[in-house]
């Protein structure tokens, strides 16, 4: 005989019990995410061989076409292929917004790391820098660095690394901070383990989880500031165009030829959302625990 | 006979996906008669608390009752709409969880705590709902219960907590209450007065009680009835004493046995195997460890009745019956004689070569200059002396908060000290900011926290190599390691696996394992068992001997726990407040004279195994008082059910030394309070033979 299902959601204790879960791979959240995340990457490595048209071939006879069969996504004021040129601004996207979450690891990781272990004045100097460069507001200070350092690619991806790793770092730091006083980490500290073994191989190997979701958060978030930057003309220089400035190029006749501004706006919406939905299903999976 | 309060009737639970390994609960009955108490006992993963969680109908998300009814007052609960059963849960069945400081709302005052409940289902207003709250406060034997409506749960110890708990579920006068390991994290003078309360609410009230718990001691001084479980099967059931004295299942008479008394005989205390791998879903549960098992075991049984209500599932019970009462058989003495040579070598406590450690006036203070003011100090530790010979095991003896921890952390060079100093082998060790890995290699310490106490992400094989390349700076055999692993009784399945996918008993085993790797001359056990049950504790103590054996390793084990510390210590020093109130031989602490302080501790002990020394003097509900933060006089003497006077509260008492590096800080002479208390207390025997 069987009584009933007994339903205790919402109840306080919340985890689900391990063998409930369904594996990640088949979240449907996640799964969705993941194949939008893999078509981008997939169309921007493979750009140059799936391009109908050379990206800054002109052609004054067929301006601000809209889509068509010759054209899926239509042509800009110039004549140029406007899904040739999304497609090839997409590998620039992807570009600077993993070159600048690289930045950012480059410098939150250590600092963080280093921050939780060490406590203390340590502690107080890295993040106090760290708040003073996060007072800035976010596109002021890459505007700054932009204009003393000029408008290219690189300089580009080093701004947005800068203006983002506080919070990696804060993101990192606060990682460590939970395992920072476990007993395994005194222990490896009662065994005679040098601080850096500790660091490397005690410290970070906890906070990975959250750098899986610190990284596909702060793509999405560099990506957005990056295409902000070349939508100001501060980033890339023309002809060659990512998702930001085929926006800003869209700018003049965007209502006349909506479809200019519309497909460099989707491709950035889904690549950004596809992220933080990623990002947010695998965080949900490292509070229950189940993670790494 | 009446129909009893409540009962459960071949209940089975099971979490998806609903098979055989998922069954967490299989035919389980239970019986509670009103106004009595029922008892339920078993290691952990036995599936006590999912009884009490399938009563409230609270399991967690997916978990179904596959077959069975509750029964309570006469109405089936399992055919009851949620909107019934939500008028019964609090009122009438009210539920006590283990951890007081998680189960009380830390922002809420614990008057609004209280009256919550009595609003929700009493529908008083909020003017005679507080007066009741007062009441229930008084009730529990809570001092001042006006004025404690108006703290937070913080402010509060973990005693008095428990306690506003357990008036909080008294509040709606419920006829049923459910109390999950009620006493576990307190200490024993606390768990004591707590049980006391209980005994005394049944009687008072009439009330019906669940216990639940793995503390044997602590369920023997309250309940009527008993049940056992094991793999989620009751084993046994039926009144508790003469299931205590002579249990009719296997499980429940290896379980009683390893029950480490404070008065029985320090025989050897039985062992039950190592859990291994997965429990039997059908048949008997327990016949992989049982010694006694046979091919019928693994046959679907029923029960069997002894007598009247009392059950056993043990297809053997009459050959178990026969082997007598527990206390008069198992103490075979030709055992207990080679267990005592074992534990204590001769001379140990006196020998007169150079000590392995000694640690003198050893101080650790807390706070620190400001501005060149300096604050007023706290001492964690507070000049503490004492000395480790080879092969020697000292236990730390102290409450939570007496400094026993901060002592580990000292010596092991995690907390550097503020004055006195640490030798290993006469080696002066307080200078290093931080140890050489030399010295790292020969102390190593376990800690207490099991959730914590490994990387959660390395392999096993990972976590016990890393002591070899780190001494030794080679990686090690694969069969080196199985070695190592076999040497704390676990399998070599469980290299491979994640620390994080090991029980809390494999986890501590292979800490203790890694601990040993690098041959240390002192290990330290900073209360790295506490949270095992019963069982385990046994097993485990009686590997670190024969552990010891081979390697002459002194120990140093801290923990709360009296009775079991005299099955594993030579030597013992009692702290109180970071202060060391007594040392000794582990023989001679354990009877008369005792300092104020062990007396409570021994009459803590005493009652929790159910015997009734004379009573102690009413003490204070232990304030928070932080450590050492009594400047002048005994620090003791707040508490002290002994105090003289005033000279207690100001004058530091005076270190009184008798026979055999016997000391004890009080103003009373030795043996004045040897003739006050032999009175009162038989001396305990850690020899053979002498039960009381």
């Amino acid at each position: 005989m069987t009584i009933g299902t007994v339903d205790v959601a919402g109840t306080d204790t919340g985890v689900v019990p391990v063998h409930m879960r369904r594996p990640l791979w088949r979240d449907p959240v996640f799964v969705g995410a993941g194949t939008v995340l893999l078509i981008h990457v997939f169309l921007a490595l493979l750009a140059p061989l799936i391009i109908p048209y050379p990206p800054d071939q002109m052609s004054f006879s067929a301006t601000l076409q809209p889509p068509s069969l010759e054209h899926w996504f239509g042509t800009d004021r110039y004549g140029r292929d406007l899904l040739s040129r999304v497609i090839m601004g997409g590998q620039l996207t992807l570009a600077f917004g993993f070159g600048s979450v690289a930045m950012c690891l480059l410098i939150g990781l250590p600092a963080g790391l280093i921050s939780a272990y060490y406590g203390g004045l340590v502690d107080q100097v890295i993040m106090r820098t760290m708040d003073i460069l996060m007072s800035f507001p976010t596109l002021l200070l890459g505007l700054l660095i932009l204009i003393i350092a000029g408008p290219d690619l690189g300089n580009l991806i080093i701004a947005v690394g800068i203006v983002y790793c506080p919070r990696t770092t804060r993101v990192v730091r606060a990682a460590a901070l939970t395992v920072r006083h476990s007993a395994f980490i005194e222990a490896a500290q009662a065994r005679g383990e040098s601080s850096a073994y500790i660091i490397v191989r005690e410290l970070l190997p906890c906070a990975w989880g959250a750098i899986i979701v610190e990284i596909c958060i702060r793509l999405g978030y560099a990506i957005l500031l990056g295409a902000s930057f070349n939508y100001l003309g501060l980033g890339v220089q023309p002809p060659a165009a990512d998702w930001g400035l085929l926006v800003h190029e869209a700018r003049s006749q965007m209502l006349r030829a909506p479809w200019t501004a519309i497909f460099p706006i989707l491709f950035i919406t889904t690549l950004v959302s596809s992220l933080h939905l990623l990002g947010d299903t695998i965080d949900e999976r490292l509070k229950e625990g189940d993670v790494g | 006979m009446a129909e009893p309060l409540l009962q459960v009737e071949n209940l089975s639970v099971a979490y998806p996906p609903y098979d055989a390994e998922r069954t967490v609960l299989r035919q389980v009955s239970l019986a509670v008669e009103s106004g009595e108490a029922l008892g339920i006992i078993g290691e952990s993963g036995s599936g006590k608390s999912t009884v009490a969680l399938a009563i409230l109908d609270y399991l967690a998300t997916g978990g179904r009752y596959l077959d069975g009814r509750i029964r309570f007052a006469g109405k089936e609960l399992t055919a009851m709409t949620r909107r019934q059963k939500r008028s019964l849960y609090g009122r009438e069945i009210a539920y006590v969880a283990q951890d007081p400081s998680a189960s009380l709302n830390p922002s809420l005052k614990i008057g609004t705590q209280l009256t919550e409940g009595m609003a929700l289902h009493l529908g008083m207003d909020a003017e005679s709902a507080r007066k009741k709250a007062v009441a229930l406060l008084d009730e529990v034997r809570l001092r001042d219960p006006v004025r404690l409506l108006d703290r937070y749960p913080h402010q509060l110890s973990g005693g008095m907590q428990q306690r506003v708990c357990i008036a909080m579920a008294l509040a709606c006068d419920p006829s049923l209450v459910i109390l999950d390991e009620p006493t576990t994290g307190l200490d024993a003078v606390t768990e004591t007065a707590i049980l006391d309360l209980l005994k005394d609410l049944k009687l008072k009230r009439r009330l019906s009680i669940i216990l639940i718990s793995h503390n044997l001691a602590a369920v023997a001084g309250l309940a009527d009835a008993i049940a056992i479980m094991y793999g989620g099967m009751v084993v046994e059931s039926g009144p508790a004493a003469p299931i205590f004295a002579r249990p009719a299942h296997r499980y429940s008479r290896l379980l009683l046995d390893a029950l480490p008394s404070l008065r029985a005989p320090s025989r050897a205390l039985s062992e039950i195997p190592w859990q291994e791998a997965s429990i039997p879903r059908t048949g008997c549960p327990f016949r992989d460890r049982c010694d006694m098992a046979i091919a019928a075991c693994a046959d679907e049984f029923s029960s069997a009745v002894v007598n009247e209500s009392w059950l056993t599932r043990c297809v053997r019970w009459k050959d178990v019956l026969a082997a007598g009462p527990r206390h008069e058989c198992a103490s075979d003495a030709h055992d207990e004689h080679a267990f005592s040579a074992q534990i204590r070598p001769a001379g140990a406590g006196t020998t007169t070569a150079m000590p392995v450690l000694s640690v003198s006036s050893l101080v650790h203070g807390y706070g620190r200059k400001r501005l060149g003011r300096p604050e007023a100090e706290v001492r964690a530790v507070d000049d503490v002396s004492f000395e480790l010979a080879e092969g020697e095991t000292l236990g730390v003896i102290g409450e939570s908060g007496s400094g026993k921890s901060t002592l580990a952390r000292c010596v092991v060079g995690l907390v550097q000290p503020t004055a006195g100093s640490i030798r290993l082998a006469g080696k002066e060790l307080t200078g290093f900011s931080r140890y050489p890995r030399e010295v790292c290699r020969q102390i190593q310490i376990v800690f207490q926290n099991i959730a914590g106490s490994l990387h959660p992400r390395k392999t096993m094989s990972r976590v016990l190599a890393r002591p070899y390349q780190l001494y030794e700076h080679r990686t090690p055999a694969l069969d080196e390691l199985q070695r190592l692993i076999a040497s704390v009784g676990l399998k070599a399945h469980l290299l491979p696996k994640r620390a994080s996918a090991l029980s809390g008993g494999e986890k501590q085993r292979s800490a203790l394992a890694r601990a040993y790797a690098p041959r240390p001359s002192v290990l330290i056990l900073d209360e790295a068992f506490s949270a095992l049950d019963a069982s385990m504790k046994i097993r485990v103590a009686r590997l670190i001997r024969d552990r010891k054996q081979e390697l002459g390793t002194s120990i140093i084990f801290i923990t709360h726990d009296l009775p079991f510390v005299k099955y594993v210590a030579d030597r013992l020093i009692v702290m109180y407040r970071g202060w060391v109130c007594e040392t000794g031989r582990a023989a001679d602490i354990l009877s008369p004279p005792y300092h104020p302080y062990t007396e409570t501790l021994v009459w803590a002990a005493l009652r929790l195994e159910g015997e009734r020394p004379a009573t102690l003097p009413e003490t204070a509900e232990r304030d928070s008082t932080p450590a050492g933060a009594a400047v002048k006089g005994c620090p003791f003497a707040s508490q002290c059910p002994r105090k003289l006077g005033t000279i207690c509260e100001t004058q530091s008492p005076p270190v009184r030394r008798g026979a055999e590096g016997r000391q004890i800080a009080c103003h009373i002479p030795m043996d004045d309070l040897r003739e006050m208390q032999l009175a009162e207390y038989p001396p305990i025997a850690i020899a053979k033979g002498a039960r009381a």
